[in-house]
């Protein structure tokens, strides 16, 4: 297992938009992705789990990965995060 | 027949009279039901079924969307689809039918409930909203457990579109669908997105009708009327006439607006006069434009503020301004700095309540008392004043210490950005709103101090006559013809004039012909209102002799009463310019 604590940066936090994105990348590697922050964990390959987690600007959330690609998976959900999800701001 | 007649807000001119098209709000199942272990098995297909169906609409929507207004809008429904396929959300279904042993529908509205509280509980207001998306998706999952036929054929049919609210996106789809002859709706205000989208596509539409949903059903015939903002539902015959003729009459004006809009804004003895907009939101500029406005004459830059429930940071601020400045350019733009406190309560900003709000603290008092989110605001709008087409203006200035202030803040943060070598308009104009009597009387000292005057009718002749005319029983006695408000009016003028500084009016003198003649000849020469009376003021200046008006206010200035003056100067206009009032072929509001 691979673990990272990450803060969300981008203006709106996971919002539907970055939500979807996350999502899907997520469900590119068989490894499973855990997202818990202030103590809820919710399944990174749901979008409904990630909505309800209210990551906003600011807040940490820390991934967990385990499975074969999870040191991929890690770097590249970590790139998205940190990308801002390609958004602007 | 029976014939209600519902009050809502305009929020998009135009009048239209057609067949309901109700979308309706889904009612989740209140009830439970047990059933057998084998009928729950059946409900779980079921399920399954308008799962299916579901994720067809939704697909078909979101390239629908796509096509037609860009992949930007349809995104929203890829959301929605990966919602739908959520693991756990589907498994969250089946358990709760096949545990609880429950219909379909009652299994749907648990989660929904769920999800409900859930969304509730998050204190981010953006990502509250998100709770919609969800909602939405059960709603629609909820709906297609009963597979609907619709005819084909009637959904082609120009309808009327009344709804509980409106998703933007959801919105913008049906509008661009372009069988949409109006809409009403239970929710929503003025700045909302469905309603400028309605207005920059020229569909009449009223909200805040509360519950029209609850009053009306499929097929029934309802008539919207934007401009007055209301809604008749199966209106008999006559009241069709009526509003037929009315709706001729907008078109009619319609277009004469746009005629309107491309002429000289000079009067009869080439006098120049300029017409500016009132407005409140950044996308306002270009409506504002095409109806002839020079300028935007005031920013009211308080509605940053209104549209959110945390303050502004300093990006918040600067995002607007730019766009302002980059839509007018190289127009004009007059920011009026936060106009907030009195009645424009604002509970991020927790001002206490005062008991006399209107005397309290308000606008220029709120801003120096807490400095540093004025001096994030005078941030933003400096840094937006690269193309040197922004000015700025300060609200309810009383005595000269207080632009004094304004400008050593002005000052510190000027060379705070040149010490960043971030570049502005060093040069920006700094102007002040003459509201308050105080400062009309010492108006010639003011004039001295800042680049030019704004004079806010509103306020001043409120807090001159001491009526409130929202109050009706003294709005009567709210007299702008009154002849103290005149003379002192004159005064303001006489001082700008004197220093050869500009003066202007942003109330609502400036959109009413009469009192906009009458300015003209007290030597206003600039105009800034809603913008959807430029048309018509603009008809009136340009139908009469500047030098005659200004003499004919010269005599009015010495009756005793508001009554005289208004009926002689009404007389003496009417006489010289039979046409400059002449006004009853445009609708009240258009």
């Amino acid at each position: 297992m691979v673990t990272k604590k990450i803060t969300v940066k981008n203006k709106l936090g996971l919002h539907a938009r970055a939500a979807v994105k996350l999502v899907n990348l997520a469900n590119r590697f068989v490894s499973s992705v855990t997202i818990e922050k202030d103590g809820n964990k919710i399944d990174g390959k749901s979008v409904l789990g990630t909505l309800t987690l209210a990551a906003t600007k600011g807040s940490s959330i820390t991934l967990r990965i385990t499975g074969k690609d999870e040191e991929i998976a890690l770097e590249s959900l970590e790139a998205l995060i940190n990308d801002k999800f390609y958004e602007d701001e | 027949m029976d014939y209600f007649r519902v009050r809502g807000t305009g929020v998009s001119p135009g009048i239209a009279y057609g067949e309901v098209l109700l979308t309706e709000k889904v009612v989740f199942s209140s009830k439970k039901e047990s059933i057998t272990k084998n009928r729950s098995v059946k409900e779980w297909e079921r399920l399954q079924k308008a799962s299916k169906r579901t994720k067809k609409q939704l697909e078909q929507i979101k390239k629908e969307v796509g096509s037609l207004i860009g992949e930007d809008h349809s995104f929203i429904f890829e959301a929605h689809l990966m919602i739908l396929k959520d693991k756990s959300l589907l498994s969250e279904l089946e358990k709760t039918i096949k545990h609880d042993l429950c219909s379909a529908e009652w299994a749907i509205s648990q989660i929904h409930d769920r999800y409900n509280k859930i969304f509730e509980s998050i204190t981010d207001e953006y990502l509250k909203q998100r709770k919609s998306d969800v909602s939405d998706v059960l709603s629609r999952l909820y709906r297609n457990l009963k597979p609907q036929k619709r005819k084909k054929t009637d959904d082609k049919k120009d309808k009327i579109i009344v709804a509980h609210d409106l998703l933007p996106s959801e919105a913008a789809f049906r509008m661009n669908q372009g069988n949409i002859l109006a809409i009403a709706l239970d929710m929503g205000g003025a700045t909302s997105h469905t309603a400028i989208l309605a207005r920059s596509l020229n569909i009449p539409a009223v909200v805040g009708l509360r519950n029209i949903t609850k009053k009306v059903k499929n097929g029934d015939y309802l008539i919207v009327d934007g401009s007055d903002g209301e809604v008749i539902i199966d209106p008999p015959l006559a009241v069709q006439r009526e509003f037929a003729s009315k709706r001729d009459k907008y078109e009619n004006y319609r277009k004469e607006l746009q005629k309107t809009a491309k002429l000289k804004a000079s009067t009869l003895d080439g006098v120049n006069f300029l017409l500016m907009a009132n407005i409140e939101l950044s996308k306002e500029v270009k409506p504002a434009f095409s109806l002839g406005a020079k300028g935007i004459g005031l920013f009211r830059s308080e509605f940053i503020y209104f549209q959110r429930t945390d303050l502004p940071d300093e990006e918040d601020h600067f995002e607007v301004y730019s766009k302002l400045a980059e839509d007018a350019a190289p127009l004009p733009v007059y920011i009026r700095t936060v106009d907030i406190g009195g009645e424009k309560n604002l509970p991020q900003m927790k001002i206490e309540k005062e008991p006399n709000p209107a005397l309290g603290l308000r606008a220029i008092r709120v801003s120096l008392r807490d400095r540093e989110m004025f001096k994030v605001q005078l941030r933003a709008i400096l840094r937006a004043s690269v193309q040197r087409n922004i000015r700025l203006l300060i609200p309810m200035i009383t005595e000269m210490e207080e632009i004094e202030e304004v400008k050593l803040l002005l000052k510190e943060v000027k060379e705070e950005l040149q010490s960043k070598n971030i570049l502005f308009d060093e040069n920006i104009p700094l102007g002040v709103m003459i509201e308050v009597p105080a400062a009309a009387a010492v108006s010639d000292k003011m004039a001295k101090e800042v680049d030019y005057f704004s004079i806010g009718t509103n306020d001043l002749i409120q807090y001159y006559l001491a009526v409130d005319r929202t109050n009706e029983l003294v709005s009567h006695l709210f007299k702008p013809l009154h002849p103290s408000v005149l003379r002192l009016l004159k005064f303001i003028i006489k001082s700008a004039h004197k220093e050869g500084i500009e003066v202007s009016v942003c109330g609502e003198m400036s959109a009413d012909p009469l009192s906009a003649l009458v300015l003209l000849g007290l030597g206003i020469r600039k105009f800034s209102m809603n913008p959807i009376f430029i048309p018509r003021i603009k008809r009136a200046l340009r139908s009469v002799e500047c030098q005659n008006i200004e003499k004919i206010v010269r005599k009015a200035m010495t009756f005793k009463t508001a009554h005289e003056i208004e009926e002689y100067v009404i007389e003496k206009i009417l006489f010289k310019h039979p046409t400059a009032l002449l006004m009853q072929e445009v609708p009240l509001i258009m």
